[in-house]
């Protein structure tokens, strides 16, 4: 299970509009603790596809390189992949399939007319044939409930 | 000992490790060690045949290996190795990719039979846009092959207009074709090759004013020009843009190819970070090009280009090809990117497109020849010769062009040779200098002046300003 906290999660919502309506990524920094996946940073990426952004995003190994080190320097994890579908349901596509690393777990960011529509997470498996869903916790929209469920 | 860092995510795998320093003097030899102390790496690293596996990147410190050796590049205990993945992916290209119709999978039956290429790849070269700066000697066989093989939408820039020295190399154009626009005549013909793509032209000059918004339009940017200025702009925009820039270029007999900018490797700037002296490299129009290498030279861009979209093969990126006709080679020099470069370097200056022609102090060159009020015209020349005034006609030429067409009484003395033989020429009499359009004559007369000649002219606009304008029966060349 993967839980988002606020602050990374409304970073990652932000750059995601921001981006629209081309397709924005970027890496969730954070900790293990008791099997849960805990996010406690959002730290976008460029999205270096050299071609349409609008359907296609590519992250830049230099950049996870120094992301990976800033995490070391926390004492915290690469625990996974954010990335948005402009205009475009929250789904694992084949695309993100072929194309991921099976080491991480992926979000996958539905932003419907540069407004956020829903979220789902995923984890490949070690051959990139196929994925699981894997239950995603985020906050509310509304600050005063605490955490909704969405899987 | 070497260090290697262990990402976050693979650490499990690895006793909770962070970095592990082990023993081994090639990247190969300390990642197999790496292997062999935490077997259950193995797997995430390696293929079951024992290769990197496609997602998995290496660095030397800053440098990806695929620039450097690959496994076998060396290491040094000074040195720290990082395991990077490669990440990609998007909303929903391969599902919603139309598909090939009955025509386009018969036209394309060669690439669909191979499997690296297949359905996937063809619907990949449909959906692809390729930009072709320059509809010339480079751009001619480019757009010609890139058409052919189903780029789905190919778009020119040129405002030229066909000529008939065009021909020996540039085969979009016909001799029927001569005074026609160039954009004009390549639209047609491409379209005619092939009516499944969409082909669009910019008649224009790509100036520091248009050059984003024509590039941001496509996947892929081929320089087919012949200028510093405009290569400077086309990689800058490039880089700015994200796009890889699939670069060649070509003299006389020996042209180079590459490409710049793609994530981790080289630009541009970074293989030539400040442009030569203005005049110091002559162009092709100067120093002349064998006409069919701009066809290798082209088509080693092609292929470069359709294998970036077809995401097959090992890249030229990182690498310089060198090929030199006359001795039929290829040579290859490794290109790093400059973490100091200017426009793709770690911390950059140039964030937004500048004046090229005053980068490349091409303005200010134009602008001092203009000023000499003391160069000769043509028929000011006629008419010294009519009436029989005393004066030494020079010619800076070389041999084979003066064999070409002359001007009668004009006396070779080719330009590389004049510092050595002014002692053949008498400093008290009138000289008037020419070579073929005027600028190789204007370097002599500055030699000259700089040697204590004060009767020095250049003959404006060359032997083909003479043909022009006073004698139609001298041939331009």
């Amino acid at each position: 299970m993967i839980r988002i906290e606020r602050e990374a999660w409304e970073a990652m919502l932000e750059h995601a509009r921001q981006g629209y309506p081309e397709e924005t990524c970027g890496a969730m920094l954070g900790v293990r603790e008791d099997g849960i996946k805990r996010v406690l940073r959002a730290v976008p990426l460029q999205n270096v596809w050299p071609g349409s952004r609008r359907a296609r995003y590519q992250v830049d190994p230099a950049e996870l390189l120094r992301v990976e080190r800033e995490a070391r320097s926390l004492d915290q994890q690469v625990l996974g992949i954010y990335h948005s579908h402009p205009d475009e349901g929250a789904y694992f596509s084949r695309t993100d399939l072929e194309n991921a690393c099976p080491w991480y777990c992926y979000v996958v960011l539905s932003i419907r007319g540069g407004e956020f529509a829903e979220a789902g997470c995923w984890r490949p498996d070690e051959e990139l044939k196929g994925s699981e869903r894997e239950p995603l916790w985020f906050p509310a929209a509304s600050s005063g409930e605490s955490v909704c469920r969405k899987s | 000992m070497p260090k290697i860092l262990i990402p976050s995510a693979l650490r499990q795998y690895a006793e909770q490790q962070a970095e592990v320093e082990l023993q081994g003097a090639t990247v190969g030899e300390l990642l197999e060690e790496l292997a062999a102390k935490y077997p259950e790496l193995r797997r995430h690293l390696f293929t079951a045949e024992g290769k990197l596996r496609s997602f998995v990147n290496i660095y030397v410190n800053e440098e990806d290996i695929r620039y450097l050796q690959r496994e076998q590049t060396a290491v040094t205990a000074a040195d720290t190795i990082s395991i990077v993945p490669s990440i990609a992916g998007g909303a929903a290209v391969a599902e919603t990719a139309a598909g090939l119709s009955r025509e386009e999978i018969l036209r394309y039956s060669r690439h669909l039979i191979m499997p690296e290429v297949a359905m996937e790849g063809q619907l990949k070269l449909k959906q692809a846009r390729v930009l072709v700066v320059g509809a010339g000697g480079l751009g001619s066989p480019l757009a010609l092959y890139l058409a052919a093989a189903g780029v789905g939408r190919l778009g020119l820039v040129d405002y030229d207009v066909v000529d008939l020295t065009n021909l020996q190399r540039q085969i979009l154009y016909a001799t029927p074709d001569v005074g026609r626009k160039k954009l004009e005549v390549a639209i047609e013909r491409l379209r005619t090759l092939n009516p499944e793509i969409q082909v669009e032209g910019y008649e224009t000059a790509l100036t520091s004013e248009n050059a984003l918004e024509i590039l941001r339009d496509y996947d892929i940017v081929v320089d087919g020009t012949d200028n510093f200025p405009t290569r400077y702009l086309v990689n800058d925009a490039c880089v700015l843009l994200g796009k890889p820039n699939v670069y060649g270029s070509i003299f006389r007999f020996e042209g180079q190819a590459t490409v710049f900018a793609m994530p981790g490797g080289p630009c541009y700037r970074c293989l030539y970070p400040e442009p030569p002296p203005p005049g110091l490299v002559p162009s092709c129009a100067e120093g002349g090009v064998l006409g069919i290498l701009p066809g290798l030279i082209g088509l080693i861009q092609a292929t470069e280009t359709v294998k970036l979209i077809l995401g097959t093969g090992r890249p030229l990126v990182g690498r310089l090809v060198l090929y030199d006709a006359l001795a039929m080679r290829f040579r290859e020099l490794k290109l790093r990117r400059d973490p100091n470069c200017p426009v793709c370097g770690d911390r950059p200056t140039i964030r937004a497109l500048i004046d090229y022609e005053q980068f490349c102090g091409v303005r200010r060159e134009r602008g001092m020849q203009e000023a000499d009020d003391r160069d000769l015209e043509p028929r000011e020349l006629e008419a010294l010769m009519a009436r029989g005034e005393r004066f030494l006609l020079l010619d800076v030429r070389e041999p084979h062009e003066h064999r070409i067409c002359s001007i009668p009484g004009a006396r070779l003395i080719p330009l590389k040779e004049l510092p050595q033989r002014l002692h053949e020429l008498d400093s008290a009499e009138r000289i008037i200098v020419h070579c073929r359009s005027g600028q190789r004559s204007a370097k002599a007369v500055k030699l000259l002046r700089e040697a204590g000649f004060r009767h020095v002219q250049n003959l404006k606009g060359g032997i083909l300003a003479w043909s022009d304008q006073v004698d139609p029966s001298v041939p331009k060349y």
